[in-house]
């Protein structure tokens, strides 16, 4: 399990984990808290396309994933940033079906091996909807932030992986390319919404995606 | 065949749209149509017919996703590219746009159909209107509020055009109930004093311009109190508007206890408000989504149209029902302006008495044209503009309660047929044929606007109208001459602004007579265009001469037309409304 996790009791009987002295979710009914949680993002989830991808935040006590894989049937890709739940991941094995995967992530090793990894460059080429486990999230918050801005698209480094693994928008900027990256910024996405009528069918999407924005 | 119909207005808009829809489903009895909405008035399903399916355009979930920094940065894209595809699975035939903005526009320039009406941006950013009403729906944002086409029959005009006599009996009850709806109703029903009138009040807009103010409204409730024994008062509202409509009815039974009357609280859905519109007496509201639904209830309506509210564009559009409106300078203001005036100066210029006395009448007759009701009103119109729906022509025509017969009054009202048969002559539906009955229907209209008037003094005016005409005509035609010549040299700057000169010289004399400074509008937008390139500057200006000409046309028509008509044949079909 690694020195800096322990697991107690909460009050229903389920077994939490406790991660440097703070619980990773409910110490009265854990179960009950990931319920409530589902019921928040439903509406994100349901009716989803075959293709979409659910990515969730913080791998918490694992409960609201058991309870999210037996209601949605999506690819499921769970991360995770802190190195002491890496070190207990035995404690995840065996305990979600198939259709969900782990994933942790060391933000110290930067985007650029984060979005090296095949399965989230799948992963960010398809339609995604991210959720947060907010127990988790709040405990460690910069590195989760920052796996969220990156599976996002909302932070520099992680715009330029996601047009590369987007061909359909990448075809659209006119904007400088040196060494294969895009010279953008995220105040640079506001660009995209603003492209000026072509032929194609992606700019008068485009368009329309403009008129929201107004 | 596959019909897609595209509404991504509210609530209002969408019931604007109704009579187009029965009329596209009595034209295609077995065809798909689908209806297009805004998932937020996904509440509307129950209510609209005519349709198959009504399907929902998530639009707060895209505009959620583009705007808020943790949502994945395509996902709108994704969304919105998820909805393109699956319409254009459906494979449909037709596309109908009753939006008419330019999301819509470029949303149906990707659907993916033989046909397309309505507004619509191809990829290159052209416009197309797929028909000549769209196109005077485009161009009616220019017009004079008085000569405006209410919407809905610009949409009816789209779907069917207005050639054909109207059918009194189209109109009627356009809307579905529901069982949820009915329940809602009845429960309240239980409430409600037996053997008495039930009117109904919405008190609340969403726009405070438009609102009357609960103190009129109290007003109103007390003197219709004291005429009406057994009167039960519903007053509707949504369920957010609860204390203010119970503070409402608690002050209401608190401070009239002297007559048998029964203040209820209508807090229901909107499927509720249908049923209950179709179980009362008569509707007083502002310029609201539940006006709309009355206009296609049977429910007579006596609206208040105050700040914004415009009287012919959105006003009610079925017979019979009753349009007040305030003399004030200002009225109508802009949507998103705020009031200027020191007070809401157009609520307090219609008095309660004057909304009771038009409530009044309305629920003894329909027949509130008829000479009794006009001269038992005219105290009032010092202070207020009232109008009349009427249907006789065909297209909803609000006629003032009070007009008289003057040459600008009759101008008003042959231009505004003019108007519509012009857009039929350009769709092709409207023939030299056709002329005969338009005249018989304007005739009609005529009597019941100036009610009056002894055929000769009716005759005399149109004859002298026509004589003014003929002179606007011979203004034209030289400046459609002078514009052929300088076609062959317009890139000469010169000779264009020699044109531009002509116009506004033409202009400034139609100006000079109040019959015919109508027309001087059209020019007005060709001279104050110094965007435009001089080739489009040109065709603009043919277009609008064009279309003066037609109008001048049309009207010099109808006065001939008129003039051989005997006004007094048509007193028995002088009136109408539904209750």
């Amino acid at each position: 399990m690694g020195p800096e996790v322990q697991i107690h009791q909460a009050k229903s009987g389920l077994p939490v984990l406790i991660v440097r002295g703070c619980a990773t979710a409910s110490s009265v009914d854990p179960m009950a808290e990931a319920e409530r949680w589902f019921k928040q993002i439903e509406p994100q989830v349901r009716d989803l396309p075959e293709t979409a991808r659910v990515g969730v935040l913080g791998l918490g006590s694992g409960y609201h994933l058991e309870v999210l894989s037996r209601e949605v049937k999506h690819q499921i890709i769970a991360f995770d940033s802190d190195p002491a739940l890496a070190a207990a991941r035995e404690w995840f094995v065996g305990r979600f079906p198939s259709h969900v995967s782990l994933k942790f992530v060391s933000v110290e090793a930067g985007a650029a091996s984060f979005f090296a990894d095949d399965d989230v460059r799948t992963f960010i080429s398809n339609r995604i909807v991210l959720l947060r486990h907010k127990p988790s999230f709040l405990r460690d918050q910069r590195g989760l932030t920052a796996l969220g801005n990156w599976l996002t698209g909302r932070d520099r480094s992680s715009l330029n992986a996601h047009l590369q693994s987007r061909a359909d928008f990448s075809a659209l900027l006119d904007c400088d390319r040196q060494n294969g990256e895009w010279l953008l910024s995220v105040k640079d996405v506001s660009r995209l919404w603003k492209v000026e009528a072509e032929v194609s069918e992606q700019r008068r999407m485009f368009r329309i995606l403009e008129e929201l924005v107004r | 065949m596959r019909i897609l119909v595209v509404n991504l207005l509210r609530i209002g808009d969408i019931i604007s749209t109704l009579p187009a829809l029965k009329k596209f489903r009595l034209d295609h009895p077995t065809a798909q149509i689908d209806l297009l909405i805004n998932s937020s008035f996904a509440h509307m399903v129950g209510v609209v017919g005519y349709v198959d399916r009504v399907l929902l355009f998530d639009r707060d979930a895209i505009q959620k996703s583009l705007v808020d920094a943790e949502r994945p940065l395509f996902e709108g894209y994704d969304l919105l590219k998820e909805t393109v595809d699956g319409l254009n699975e459906q494979g449909y035939d037709r596309i109908v746009n009753f939006t008419h903005n330019r999301l819509s526009g470029w949303l149906c320039g990707l659907i993916q159909a033989g046909e397309k009406h309505g507004l619509v941006f191809d990829g290159t950013g052209a416009v197309s209107f797929g028909d000549p009403w769209f196109r005077f729906l485009n161009a009616q944002v220019d017009i004079d509020s008085g000569h405006a086409i209410n919407h809905s029959d610009i949409f009816l005009g789209a779907a069917a055009g207005w050639s054909a006599e109207p059918n009194r009996t189209f109109f009627d009850s356009l809307l579905s109930e529901t069982d949820r709806g009915r329940a809602e109703c009845e429960a309240l029903l239980r409430s409600a004093l037996v053997d008495g009138p039930r009117l109904v009040l919405q008190l609340s807009t969403s726009d405070q311009k438009k609102e009357w103010g609960d103190d009129r409204f109290r007003a109103l409730v007390h003197r219709l109190s004291s005429h009406f024994p057994k009167l039960t008062v519903f007053v509707l509202g949504a369920p957010n508007e609860v204390k203010r409509i119970r503070m409402f009815c608690e002050d209401l039974n608190a401070t009239d206890s002297a007559h048998e009357t029964a203040i209820i609280p209508a807090v229901v859905s909107l499927e509720g408000a249908v049923s209950l519109l179709e179980e009362s007496d008569i509707l007083v509201t502002g310029d609201t989504s539940i006006k709309h639904l009355a206009a296609a209830a049977s429910i007579p309506i006596v609206e208040l149209s105050l700040g914004s509210a415009d009287v012919f564009r959105t006003g009610s559009w079925k017979a019979g029902d009753i349009i007040v409106s305030s003399k004030e300078p200002c009225a109508p203001c802009g949507h998103s302006e705020l009031c200027h005036r020191a007070s809401h100066l157009c609520a307090e210029g219609l008095p309660a008495e004057l909304i009771a006395e038009l409530v009044i009448r309305r629920m003894q007759s329909p027949q509130l044209l008829a000479r009794e009701h006009r001269e038992a009103l005219r105290q009032f119109a010092k202070l207020a503009e009232v109008h009349v729906v009427d249907r006789s022509e065909g297209p909803a025509h609000p006629l003032p309660l009070f007009a008289e017969l003057t040459d600008v009054n009759l101008a008003s009202l042959l231009e505004r047929t003019a108007r519509c048969i012009s857009v039929e002559m350009q769709s092709g539906r409207f023939s030299e044929f056709d002329f005969g009955s338009a005249i018989r229907r304007a005739a009609i209209v005529l009597r019941k606007q100036f009610f009056d008037e002894s055929d000769t003094d009716l005759r005399h005016i149109l004859s002298l109208h026509e004589r003014e005409l003929r002179h606007a005509e011979g203004l034209l035609q030289s400046l459609r001459l002078q514009i052929a010549r300088v076609k062959e040299n317009y890139q000469d700057p010169g000779q264009l602004k020699d044109v531009i000169r002509s116009c506004i010289s033409t202009q400034k004399r139609l100006r000079q007579s109040a019959i015919l400074s109508f027309a001087s509008e059209a020019l007005a937008a060709v001279v104050e265009d110094d965007r435009s390139a001089p080739f489009t500057r040109l065709r603009k200006m043919i277009d609008a001469i064009e279309e003066l000409e037609r109008r001048q046309m049309i009207v010099v028509k109808l006065c001939r037309g008129l003039e051989t008509q005997t006004f007094d044949s048509f007193e028995s079909e002088r009136f109408e409304g539904n209750k």
